[in-house]
C-alpha cells in the first residue's frame, strides 16, 4: 500500500497543484496573510500524515476538507482564549446605536441609506479589504460565532459547544457581530 | 405612534429572525415595528443584505485568484520536504536553497 510515492518525495507538486487554491480559500475567512499561510501549512502537514491519501481529482476536496477543520479550529481556540467572564452582558457599539426616545430606545442616528449593487461589490476587492477590516474589529467571540455560522456554515448547535454558549447567547453574539460590521461598513464604506 | 417594541428590540429580532423561527408574539410585535418604522426597516434590509453578500463571497471566491508567490511557495515546500523526511543520503532533491529545484520544478 504505497500511497502516491511522488507527492512524498516532492511536495513541491502538491503546493504547486493546490497551494494557491487553499490560500485563496482560507483568506476570505481568516483575517490575515499569515495566519491564512499558517493553515495551508498546517493542513498540507496533516495531509502527508493521514495515511488515506488519494491523489486523484477528490485531492483538492479531500484538501479543503482538511482546510476546513483547521480554521474552524482556529477560531475555536481564539475564541477561547479571549472568553471574558461574563463579559458578554453588554455591547457598546450595539448601544451606541441608540438613544432614548419617547420613552424607549430609537436609533441615534438611523441607518444611512445605501446603494447595494451586489454583483459590483462581489467583485469589488477593495470593499471586502473594508468587509476584513471591519470584521478584524469585532471582538473575538462574536468574530468566531460569525465566522464559524456565517461563512464556514457550521451548525447553531455545535458553534455553541465551541464557544461555550447558549442558543440564546448565540443569537445575542450574532446580532452584535451584525450589528458592529453593518456600523463599520457604513462608516467605512457606504457612506463616503 | 406608541411602539410595542424599541427599535433596539426590533433591531435585535429582526437580526434573530434570521437565525430562528421568532415566537409569535415577537414576530407581531417586530411586524408591528417595521410597519411604522422606516428606521428599523433600513436596518433589516442591510443586514439580510449583508448576509446574502458574504454567503456569496465565500461560496464565490473559493477559486485560486494568485499564483503563491515565491517565497511563500518556498517556505511551504521546505517545510514538508523536512516533514516527509527525506532520506538522508542520496536524496531525490539536492538541497540548494534558492532554488525551486528537486524533481520536477513548475513548468
Amino acid at each position: 500500500m504505497d500511497g502516491k510515492p511522488d507527492v512524498r518525495s516532492d511536495p513541491a507538486t502538491w503546493v504547486d497543484a493546490h497551494g494557491a487554491a487553499l490560500l485563496a480559500y482560507a483568506m476570505p475567512r481568516v483575517r490575515d496573510q499569515q495566519t491564512a499561510e499558517d493553515l495551508v501549512q498546517e493542513t498540507f502537514l496533516a495531509a502527508l500524515q493521514a495515511a488515506n491519501f488519494r491523489g486523484d481529482a477528490q485531492e483538492r476536496t479531500w484538501l479543503i476538507g482538511i482546510l476546513r477543520n483547521k480554521i474552524c479550529d482556529h477560531f475555536r481556540r481564539l475564541a477561547r482564549e479571549r472568553a471574558q467572564p461574563g463579559g458578554d452582558a453588554i455591547d457598546v457599539v450595539e448601544d451606541s446605536q441608540f438613544a432614548p426616545h419617547m420613552g424607549s430606545d430609537g436609533w441615534a442616528k438611523g441607518p444611512a441609506k445605501w446603494i447595494v449593487d451586489d454583483e459590483a461589490l462581489i467583485a469589488n476587492r477593495e470593499f471586502w479589504e473594508v468587509f476584513h477590516a471591519c470584521l478584524g474589529g469585532l471582538p473575538s467571540r462574536q468574530a468566531a460565532a460569525f465566522v464559524l455560522r456565517m461563512m464556514e456554515d457550521v451548525d447553531a448547535e455545535r458553534v455553541c459547544q465551541d464557544l461555550d454558549i447558549t442558543a440564546t447567547n448565540l443569537w445575542v453574539m450574532l446580532h452584535r457581530a451584525r450589528c458592529r460590521l453593518r456600523a463599520c461598513l457604513e462608516e467605512r464604506w457606504f457612506t463616503i | 405612534m406608541k411602539r410595542l417594541v424599541s427599535c433596539k428590540e426590533a433591531a435585535k429580532a429582526a437580526a434573530e429572525a434570521l437565525e430562528h423561527d421568532l415566537p409569535l408574539y415577537r414576530r407581531f410585535a417586530l411586524g408591528f415595528h417595521l410597519l411604522i418604522c422606516a428606521g428599523c426597516r433600513r436596518y433589516r434590509r442591510q443586514v439580510m443584505g449583508l448576509n446574502r453578500l458574504v454567503r456569496r463571497y465565500v461560496r464565490e471566491s473559493n477559486q485560486p485568484v494568485v499564483e503563491l508567490d515565491a517565497a511563500t511557495r518556498q517556505r511551504f515546500v521546505e517545510r514538508l520536504r523536512q516533514a516527509a523526511g527525506t532520506p538522508a543520503g542520496g536524496t531525490p532533491s539536492s538541497g540548494s536553497t534558492g532554488a525551486p529545484g528537486g524533481t520536477s520544478g513548475p513548468p
